[in-house]
């Protein structure tokens, strides 16, 4: 039995439930909306948790869940957990809280584990794993002293700068009317990247398998190329073996069954590794290029 | 270079500084805070190197290479400048300095002894909920396990763990084992476990335990911490 814990009307908790059931694989969906109507019981048992989750008038052993796709939003700002009672708003929380830790703990193949998701909350400690694993990191400065940014930009002409944490992250070429804003660096210090000539590629790594899509876009960041009235293509893309193992690898570092791996194709050749998305929207490439993202993490969950 | 790298209220670490001071130790004392606000911060990160240098208002300069020993506790990250700007800025921030203090000592790791290390959810050591701490008892070869938020029992026996070595009045070879192999799994060198029933139950563990009361045997084992040398 597969666990889907989300928003069931989501486009990645929506696929992969569409693919499972074509699969043949029961489902069943935590809607955290409807957490009212929820409950999860559990302890540890001979050294293994163990319990039950009732949904409505269903219950489910939780050792029969092989597999779970987990895709929470912020509790705190579900909809239906704002307009709570006192008392309903404590036992969402509480069910919440539950769910995190049995998650962390249980047996069953989960995809993926919330302590594996903190990497990407640091973009530069990311990096340094990333460098680890074979791929190539663009070159980078984290700094609040002007002289050496503007040596930095010297030197690699065009730059961009985006946020250190995974908050506010648009990317962003630096141009001549940030100088102007420049002093302010000095109380927070900024990341700043070469700007990389190429084509994007989006990698999804799903246990030991890749699916590699290649963005064209007229914008920094294809995500957001649109809101400033640019285009962004999306198409099925061939990497090298040698990336896709890097890939791999690189996922299985960081404990991720699924990762989504942006990746930057230069001119030259060269291959580099922007970040790491432990909890990949691919519904959004999927929609774009017909490419099976659903079906094979459904596959991997039923394998689990 | 060896570092203290802790808060201005964490007296033990501070006592730490003071003892390894008396012993003529070349010892710095440094806030998270102190670090944050530097005059320079700079970190860059290429493919083929990788560097950092920190210059702080009191004078001293930081620089990748330097470092031998680094005691990190750090528990919160706070930029007092932004202290009086709106909370969604703050909350930015916040966000923005923990990643990047996540990233230093990430890369501080690399070159030297650090106590603790960050671990990715953690700037210090596992921090890690109830049900993570039982399981990973379990692993580390506790039969019994049931880590809660509780006052202390009576019966409550502390083992503390640094580098691989245990502090302990409780005599069984075998706990002591679980609780180095705990510490191991949890990557974090300096941990203090929380038994009970003469150590035969696991019920709770902290990466930034108080360490002051064991005077001299952790000191000693600092000590021994501190002749690490960079291969």
């Amino acid at each position: 039995m597969i666990l889907l814990c989300g928003i069931p009307s989501e486009g990645p908790i929506a696929k992969v439930n569409e693919a499972l059931l074509k699969l043949g694989a029961q489902t069943v969906i935590f809607s955290q909306r409807q957490f009212a109507d929820a409950e999860l019981e559990w302890s540890f048992v001979n050294r293994k948790p163990s319990g039950y989750l009732h949904l409505f008038n269903c219950s489910y052993s939780l050792e029969d869940f092989r597999g779970i796709y987990t895709r929470f939003m912020s509790e705190t700002e579900l909809p239906e957990m704002k307009s709570a009672s006192e008392a309903m708003r404590k036992h969402g929380l509480n069910l919440h809280d539950s769910f995190y830790q049995w998650l962390e703990v249980t047996d069953a193949c989960v995809v993926n584990r919330h302590s594996t998701m903190f990497s990407n909350s640091s973009k530069p400690y990311q990096m340094q794993i990333i460098r680890r694993y074979g791929l190539k990191i663009p070159p980078t400065l984290i700094t609040n002293d002007l002289e050496k940014l503007k040596e930095f930009k010297q030197q690699h002409k065009r730059i961009i700068y985006k946020s250190i944490s995974g908050v506010r992250s648009i990317v962003k070429e630096f141009q001549a009317e940030d100088e102007e804003r420049l002093s302010l660096i000095h109380y927070c210090p900024v990341q700043f990247q070469a700007l990389l000539d190429g084509f994007d590629v989006r990698v999804h790594v799903i246990g030991q398998r890749t699916i590699a899509t290649k963005i064209l876009t007229t914008g920094t960041d294809y995500r957001y190329a649109h809101q400033d009235g640019g285009d962004t293509d999306l198409e099925a893309y061939e990497i090298p073996d040698s990336v896709a193992d890097a890939c791999i690898r690189l996922s299985a570092a960081l404990g991720l069954h699924f990762s989504g791996i942006d990746l930057r194709f230069t001119p030259d050749g060269q291959v580099y590794c922007f970040e790491v998305n432990p909890m990949p929207g691919y519904s959004y490439y999927e929609n774009n290029t017909g490419q099976p993202i659903s079906q094979t993490l459904a596959e991997y969950l039923m394998n689990a | 270079m060896n570092i203290i790298f802790c808060h201005p209220f964490d007296k033990d670490a501070i006592w730490l500084y003071l003892e390894l001071k008396k012993s003529k130790i070349a010892v710095e004392l440094l806030t998270p805070e102190q670090v944050l606000m530097s005059q320079h911060w700079t970190q860059a990160l290429d493919n083929s190197s990788e560097d950092f240098s920190l210059s702080l208002h009191n004078g001293l300069t930081l620089k990748g290479g330097q470092i031998n020993f680094f005691f990190n506790r750090t528990q919160i990250v706070d930029a007092p400048i932004w202290r009086q700007a709106a909370e969604r800025e703050r909350e930015y921030v916040r966000s923005e300095m923990t990643a990047l203090l996540m990233s230093w000592l990430y890369q501080v790791q690399q070159q030297c002894l650090m106590i603790n290390p960050p671990v990715g959810h953690s700037l210090c050591g596992a921090a890690w909920s109830n049900a993570q701490w039982t399981k990973a008892a379990f692993d580390a070869g506790f039969t019994e396990a049931s880590a809660a938020d509780h006052s202390q029992s009576m019966d409550t026996d502390k083992v503390l763990v640094v580098g691989g070595k245990a502090i302990t009045k409780l005599r069984s070879r075998k706990l002591v084992q679980h609780c180095i192999d705990l510490a191991q799994i949890a990557k974090s060198p300096l941990l203090e476990i929380s038994v009970e029933n003469n150590g035969n139950t696991f019920i709770g563990a902290t990466a930034l335990p108080t360490f002051r009361n064991h005077g001299r045997k952790f000191l000693a084992l600092i000590y021994h911490q501190l002749s690490w040398k960079n291969p």
